[in-house]
């Protein structure tokens, strides 16, 4: 697994935070909890394949 | 690496670019209210004491507005002078269907527009008036309210530019 989608995944957390606090800020609540979904949409098509990955070896390890 | 930095810059500057223009053009289209304004009120002068023609009065207004007012007189006054048998209604109509891409106006303020260009040269000098106070209201609740709301939107709206240009950048590197 590369470190640098650790950080992307960092970054996107911070941005997407304070995207939110903006929105919510200017009473565009509906508009923030957008953001906020499609953030954790993105990061999980990001981490996808990594999940499956590790459940993959956990079968190997395991003999499932 | 050096494509990506250049595209990140792009990214960046085109993002910024946009969230300080829509941060602006709350204030574009307050501007231009108050100058349609200003154009209903020396209209109200010239009805009330030169007792000009609508021509006259309009090619008037436009010497002495800017913006999106001036165009619209501007090209009102051309219409009526040029105009060849339709009513003053049908010549705004089509004034401010040639100004519309240049102006910053929302559509509620078309319609209240429109709804003025219906009674021009229509009836005696006090329904004139009545039509040019009723649009100086509008105009002048219109623009307090947007006055309060601008101030916050335009924060938002420079803060979701650069925001949305690291998010993108993020996503794309």
């Amino acid at each position: 697994m590369e470190i640098g989608v650790l950080f992307q995944i960092a970054a996107v957390g911070i941005l997407v935070a304070v995207l939110n606090q903006v929105l919510e800020r200017s009473d565009r609540k509906e508009q923030a909890t957008i953001v906020t979904i499609a953030g954790i949409v993105l990061v999980l098509f990001w981490i996808i394949g990594y999940i499956g990955d590790l459940f993959e070896q956990l079968r190997s390890i395991f003999n499932l | 690496m050096l494509f990506r930095v250049a595209g990140a810059l792009a990214v960046m500057i085109g993002s910024v670019g946009l969230g300080l223009y829509y941060a602006a053009k709350e204030s574009f289209r307050v501007q231009d209210l108050l100058e349609f304004k200003k154009a209903l009120l020396i209209l109200s002068s010239e009805i009330e004491y030169m007792r000009s023609p609508l021509a006259v009065a309009c090619a008037n207004i436009a010497k002495r507005t800017s913006l999106g007012a001036q165009r619209l007189f501007g090209r009102f006054s051309e219409a009526l002078t040029g105009g060849d048998g339709e009513t003053a209604y049908q010549l705004w109509l089509a004034s401010m269907e040639k100004v519309r891409e240049r102006c910053f106006f929302a559509e509620e303020d078309w319609s209240v527009i429109e709804g003025f260009g219906k009674t021009l040269g229509y009836l005696d000098k006090q329904m004139q008036q009545n039509a040019i106070t009723y649009a100086v209201n509008y105009i002048d609740e219109k623009a307090a309210a947007l006055q309060i709301q601008s101030d916050k939107n335009r924060r938002m709206y420079r803060s979701l530019g650069v925001i949305g240009g690291l998010l993108i950048t993020v996503v794309l590197w």
